[in-house]
């Protein structure tokens, strides 16, 4: 790899690795998919609830990446400008018709046996699964706003960016969609 | 003085992924222990942390795999790098001739090109409604107007054709 970072012994910077893709360093490419591909397709799940649908889509997305990086003028980061290729993506394939795997309020209180379970562990596990089931649930902008904060620790202007929404329309959507997640585990394990 | 409410909820995510300085941390720390608000929506937000989805091993194989072929298609055409010109020069290469005129040309030579194609081919239909032209190549620089029969016009342009193939476009396009 042609990397600056390479050169100077730290890691590349992704502008730098963007950079030398668009000079035809096929590796540069690469590392930004190892650094970027998990958080893609957890947005496209995020998304789409459909693990198979959500691969497809964070691939379509990661050529589109790669075709429009001449378009890629480095005002945002290259993170946010993928995520927002791949929030695309996903909402283009749900309009071509692939639906949304969500579960019903039982299905998500009947995930793993709750606080029953001896192991502590066990019991903590299941009640991640269980909040988890019900995000699937919120609205999207709410969800997406949660999952990138909770998820990939973005910050609110970056969430905005990807969600379409500004910077405090992305903090509003996310305390919402906290306090519904709250409300609606109290209802399920009460 | 201590954090306030608003601000404690805003750094649970970091709270949560263990992300947070020393510092800080004892500070949400404190708080937390003294809110019961604040307590709860740190119980929600860690325990949604205990959950983030696996993403599928397999996946990056699968994604450097389809960039290769891409990448292969691409190299194929030359260029410079990913998603600069290359891509372009295929997407052109890959378009019949009539439909990559582009815009460096003489007004007049788009102009003729087109006069040829309606006079001749006789394709243009005022009177019906259902032949209004589509827009087609939206996303190129230069769009192209396009009918059902597949003469162009609008806003022809003739970049990237040489002298020769200008010449034979319009001798093709001769009735």
């Amino acid at each position: 790899m042609n990397g600056h970072g390479a050169e100077s012994g730290r890691e590349p910077r992704d502008d730098e690795l963007v950079a030398g893709a668009r000079a035809g360093d096929r590796e540069a490419l690469d590392v930004l998919v190892a650094r970027h591909h998990g958080v893609a397709y957890r947005v496209a799940l995020g998304i789409l609830a459909d693990p198979d649908a959500a691969a497809d889509a964070t691939q379509e997305a990661f050529l589109k990446a790669m075709r429009g990086l001449a378009g890629f003028r480095g005002d945002a980061r290259f993170r946010t400008w993928l995520l927002t290729i791949v929030s695309n993506e996903a909402r283009t394939q749900l309009r071509r018709g692939v639906r949304r795997r969500e579960r019903s309020m039982d299905e998500v209180g009947e995930m793993g046996d709750g606080h029953r379970g001896a192991d502590e562990l066990v019991a903590e596990g299941d009640a991640c699964r269980r909040a988890r089931g019900l995000l699937e649930r919120l609205p999207e902008k709410q969800r997406l706003a949660v999952q990138l904060r909770v998820d990939e620790g973005l910050s609110f202007r970056e969430v905005g960016e990807i969600i379409g929404s500004s910077e405090g329309a992305a903090r509003v959507n996310y305390h919402h969609g906290i306090k519904r997640l709250r409300a609606w585990m109290e209802d399920t394990w009460a | 003085m201590g954090m306030t409410c608003e601000r404690v909820r805003e750094r649970l995510p970091e709270w949560a992924a263990g992300a947070l300085g020393v510092e800080v941390r004892d500070e949400v720390a404190s708080h937390l222990e003294v809110c019961a608000t604040c307590a709860e929506e740190a119980r929600t937000v860690r325990l949604l942390a205990g959950a983030r989805p696996a993403v599928p091993g397999e996946l990056e194989v699968r994604l450097r795999a389809a960039l290769d072929r891409e990448w292969a298609a691409t190299a194929a055409v030359g260029g410079s790098g990913v998603g600069s010109d290359r891509a372009d020069r295929r997407d052109r290469a890959a378009r019949p001739r009539w439909a990559r005129i582009p815009g460096g040309l003489p007004a007049w030579v788009a102009a003729a090109a087109v006069l040829a194609a309606v006079v001749g081919r006789g394709v243009l239909r005022p009177g019906a409604q259902d032949d209004s032209p589509v827009l087609a190549y939206a996303e190129e620089d230069a769009p192209a107007l396009l009918w059902d029969e597949g003469v162009v016009a609008g806003a022809p342009v003739l970049e990237g054709l040489t002298d020769e193939e200008l010449a034979q476009l319009l001798e093709e396009m001769e009735p």
